[in-house]
């Protein structure tokens, strides 16, 4: 393995463009790489895309619906729990 | 050269073939890796947009006891040597987005995974009951 390798890296690189009539598309892609010595892990997901038509330039972001919906639901199951130790310890502490 | 001497020649040769095979592992990082080769629909061009992750490990050991001295071009016959290796590894992937383009524009179609929402949120309903029930005995005390 290289020695010189970052372990940590993040990386967001361009893919092919793909070309209709006059609007070309160029897919971006952001990639979390971890490397140690005998291994590594990298994860690789779509960013965006760069839309060009003529000479107006657009950034579309291309979102992870299930992922942000996961997300949300299981951050919200921990904030019930962290909410209800809370007003737990708050009550024992109120009885004392 | 003795046998035990070959042995960990061989050892040492799979390790170094692990290490290249572990360095192809980072040609993941490439944005051709998640997005599907276009397709022409009509006037449109179609790709998909995926998530990909690799994971990859390995570890090697090598030990050994020489206890004669011998200055033969085969090498002690008498040593003592030992080794052992592993590895693991994994990889994922799941489509993101459906990704059309028309001379009209471009439409991203989200790929909704219902299993891993219905999971998600079966699981935050479980919680939900379980601190709600208990809150409930805390409250009665």
């Amino acid at each position: 393995m290289k020695e010189d390798s970052q372990k940590f890296e993040l990386q967001t690189k361009s893919g092919e463009s793909v070309t209709v009539g006059d609007v070309s598309v160029t897919p971006r892609s952001q990639a979390l790489t971890i490397r140690w010595p005998q291994g590594g892990w990298v994860w690789n997901r779509p960013h965006s895309l760069i839309v060009q038509r003529g000479e107006e330039t657009e950034h579309i972001p291309v979102l992870d619906i299930t992922r942000i919906l996961q997300v949300g639901l299981y951050a919200l199951s921990a904030l019930f729990v962290i909410l209800s130790f809370v007003f737990m310890i708050r009550k024992v502490s109120s009885q004392k | 050269m003795s046998e035990k001497i070959k042995e960990f020649t061989t050892a040492t040769v799979t390790n170094e073939k692990t290490i290249e095979l572990i360095e192809k592992l980072f040609t993941v990082t490439q944005p051709e890796t998640i997005y599907g080769k276009p397709v022409e629909v009509g006037d449109r061009v179609v790709f998909t947009a995926s998530e990909v992750s690799v994971g990859m490990g390995v570890g090697f050991g090598f030990g050994g006891v020489f206890e004669a001295e011998d200055d033969s071009e085969d090498g002690p016959d008498n040593a003592e040597m030992g080794g052992g290796g592993g590895g693991g590894g994994g990889s994922q992937g799941r489509p993101v987005a459906v990704i059309s383009v028309s001379p009209d524009g471009v439409d991203v179609e989200p790929v909704v995974d219902a299993t891993k929402i219905a999971l998600a949120f079966f699981t935050m309903l479980g919680s939900i009951f379980f601190m709600g029930a208990k809150m409930k005995k805390e409250s009665k005390k």
